[in-house]
């Protein structure tokens, strides 16, 4: 009897000791964030920011501000991009990339026309600067002016002949608004141009599948997609639609 | 006698005990079944087959248990198949709400079993089948699949009992509802690290511990969306999912993406107000490894509660004319009308158009309440400007330059001060010889960063301001500026003309 009590309180101890010896999550987090100041691109951000204090003109600041926002962009940091894009705006209020940047943030932040109205900007002040003419297209296209949109993406491609995401795009809107044949030309030439750029399938396969009622040719694209992406979380779903249409 | 009160026991009240425990009708149990957990965001967790030994670990565990009545999974395989062919799209999603009463159970535990860098993470959540709000919820990592589950029998043996959803189940309906969407993995490296479904599902577990919000079940909310024509990928995403949520009742979905680098993991994530697709709160947070994603799913998910139950409100806010530009604290936020989630706490407000003076207020914006604040906008009045011309048409300069300060003074912060700034500094400067003045006010307008044509102006103010000091170099290098950086301006074109060498 006491040899059992013995072993219970044992255990017991041994269990609250063992969910006492465990880091909290907050703990954990605490360390990760520490540990990831060190990222090599919070380091050059950091660098950027520190080289701040020593410059003088407005156009070196505006130029840092840039660099630092470019980062940003990179990382997804939309909070912190927008302030920088707006500081760099500040002292260079004539510098296209930078509204640019300011206008990709606000897509991000859900602020579509302020979006529209900075890459408005950046457009004039560049007009063949590809990548502006295909946030605009963004823009347009979350807020449902899918004409717009279109045409945004038709003149980034017109700058930019290898926009495979502006293609894409073109080939998602078109399907949803029912140019169906366009759309497949326009997902086609993302596959023209990166045989390896897998959503394109994805999309292909959605469009035969859905719209166009091709069965085999929605299959070999959705297993394509698989055979480039085998780690996508939605594999589970997109097998069940293989099987859907008896692939 | 005694035969005959044997008989009835045996014959009658025998099973209708076994009746009503099959029924579950005992009040105090919480009758529940386990759905089998969903092994197929990652591969490698696929391939062990993890699910099945999970929810079968999970099960017993909850059968163990004298506060649970669990009904097996073949009970209810009608059930459980609707749910399979809904969250793949076959099927609406109402058909996922099950009848309490025909299916003899009140809550379904569902869960998801991945395996990141060869570590486990499992997750486990309880939620009521007429609702779908989660109703306990604990989620585990460990490079032994064993271990995360027992750590999550654990809080269900420790946590988990009638009192507990009692608890949570208490004022539901005051509490903001808000579901965890989906988490992209945004960049090449994301894209083959897949990191986004399972940090969705964690953050999930983490949003689902909360007793102050309802947290609605994201297989039940990404079903709401799962047609196959909303799973077309661009390269950003127009899913209307915030309709669909309005429509069932969830106020906010959290979203966001992964970006991975070869030295740090970015999380940006985003939530949004379903009535309006407003984004109502982001952050970011980068983490060293992949074991990060469960603690900074607790971070995420500790903000977000925070920000839902004690520092939001909402600024309603109209102005006359339209369009006129909203500033909280100095950020732009939009233009009017407008309706803005705001953090708690006192903000200054600014709503400002070129032509208009400038609204200024302090604000105080309360945790769930709403500020409204319709606003009309004032034409600049041109009077003292007007002024200031008369004088300097009268050649009254110290007139001129007392007006021109006094407007300043005034309207600071309109664009047309741009303009008395200029003139003021000119004035100074031409012809009452008081250089350094027109020197602090070129300077002045430069410094209020005006549009770029104005401030190039500015500096040709303060290039003539040095040259007539006698500081040639100064004005030299401030001439090189303007040819550099304001080419195209008339300032440019005039600083040209002179020559300091």
């Amino acid at each position: 009897m006491r040899i059992n009590v013995l072993i219970i309180l044992f255990c017991s101890v041994s269990l609250i000791f063992a969910q006492c010896s465990k880091k909290s999550q907050g703990d954990l987090a605490a360390e990760q964030f520490k540990i990831s100041e060190n990222a090599s691109v919070n380091m050059e951000i950091k660098k950027l920011q520190d080289s701040l204090k020593s410059v003088q003109t407005d156009v070196e600041k505006a130029e840092i501000h840039t660099k630092i926002a470019v980062i940003l962009d990179e990382k997804g940091d939309v909070s912190s991009l927008i302030n920088s894009a707006s500081e760099a705006i500040k002292f260079q209020p004539n510098q296209y990339m930078s509204h640019y940047l300011l206008g990709k943030s606000y897509i991000a932040a859900g602020r579509y026309n302020d979006a529209a109205d900075e890459l408005s900007v950046s457009i004039n002040l560049k007009k063949d600067f590809a990548p502006a003419h295909f946030e605009m297209g963004n823009a347009q296209y979350k807020k449902f002016s899918y004409p717009l949109a279109k045409e945004s993406y038709k003149k980034a491609i017109s700058y930019d002949k290898t926009l495979i995401d502006a293609y894409n795009n073109l080939g998602v809107l078109s399907t949803i608004t029912g140019d169906l044949n366009a759309a497949e030309k326009y997902l086609k030439t993302c596959i023209t141009i990166n045989p390896n750029y897998a959503v394109a399938y994805k999309n292909l396969g959605i469009l035969y599948d859905t719209k166009m009622k091709k069965g085999a040719a929605a299959a070999e694209n959705y297993t394509k997609y698989l055979t480039l992406r085998p780690d996508c979380p939605e594999r589970g779903l997109v097998k069940l639609w293989i099987s859907a249409i008896g692939g | 006698m005694k035969k005959y009160i044997s008989v009835f026991i045996i014959s009658f009240l025998f099973p209708a005990v076994l009746l009503s425990q099959d029924s579950g009708n005992d009040k105090n149990k919480i009758r529940l079944a386990v759905a089998e957990f969903d092994d197929t965001l990652t591969r490698t967790a696929e391939q062990e087959n993890c699910a099945e030994s999970v929810s079968e670990m999970i099960e017993e565990s909850f059968e163990k248990n004298e506060s649970f009545y669990v009904r097996e999974q073949y009970a209810i395989k009608s059930y459980l198949e609707t749910l399979a062919q809904v969250q793949a799209g076959a099927l609406k999603p109402e058909a996922m709400k099950g009848d309490p009463a025909s299916l003899k159970i009140d809550y379904l535990t569902v869960g998801t079993v991945s395996k990141i860098d060869g570590r486990y993470e499992v997750d486990a959540r309880t939620v009521g089948i007429n609702n779908m709000l989660i109703v306990h919820s604990h989620g585990s990592s460990s490079q032994n699949l064993n271990e995360a589950v027992k750590d999550i029998e654990w809080y269900i043996k420790e946590k988990f009992n009638s009192d507990y959803v009692k608890e949570r189940q208490a004022d539901d309906e005051e509490k903001a509802t808000v579901t965890v969407f989906k988490f992209r993995d945004f960049n090449e490296r994301a894209g083959k690290a897949g990191y986004g479904g399972t940090f969705a599902e964690i953050l999930n577990s983490q949003m689902g511990t909360f007793l102050s919000i309802a947290t609605v079940e994201r297989k039940y909310s990404k079903a709401l969306i799962n047609e196959k024509i909303l799973e077309m990928a661009g390269v950003i995403e127009n899913d209307e999912s915030d309709g669909r949520f309005r429509d069932k009742g969830i106020q906010y979905k959290v979203e966001g993406d992964i970006r991975v680098f070869s030295d740090v993991i970015c999380i940006n994530y985003k939530m949004f107000d379903t009535s309006d697709n407003s984004l109502v709160f982001m952050g970011s947070k980068d983490i060293a490894s992949s074991a990060g994603l469960r603690p900074v799913a607790w971070s995420i998910s500790n903000t977000v509660e925070d920000v839902l139950n004690n520092r939001l409100g909402t600024l309603k806010l109209t102005a006359t004319p339209l369009e006129a530009e909203i500033y909280i604290d100095g950020k732009k936020e939009g233009k009017a009308p407008a309706q803005i989630a705001v953090l708690r706490g006192n903000h200054k407000l600014m709503v400002k158009m070129d032509g208009y003076v400038p609204f200024k207020a302090d604000i105080e914006i309360q945790s769930k309440k709403v500020l409204e604040q319709q606003i009309v906008l004032k034409e600049v009045p041109y009077k003292i400007f007007q002024n200031a011309m008369n004088f300097e048409r009268k050649r009254d300069w110290a007139g001129a330059i007392a007006a021109y300060t006094e407007f300043i003074k005034e309207y600071e912060d309109t664009k047309e001060a741009d303009g008395a700034f200029y003139r003021k500094g000119h004035l100074e400067m031409m012809y009452m010889k008081n250089y350094q003045n027109a020197l602090n006010t070129f300077e002045s307008l430069v410094k209020r960063y005006p549009d770029a044509i104005i401030r190039a102006e500015g500096y040709y103010g303060m290039m003539r301001a040095y040259e007539f000091m006698g500081n040639r170099q100064k004005a030299s290098e401030i001439k090189g500026y303007i040819l550099t950086n304001y080419s195209e301006t008339n300032a440019a074109e005039e600083a040209g003309k002179i020559n300091y060498n």
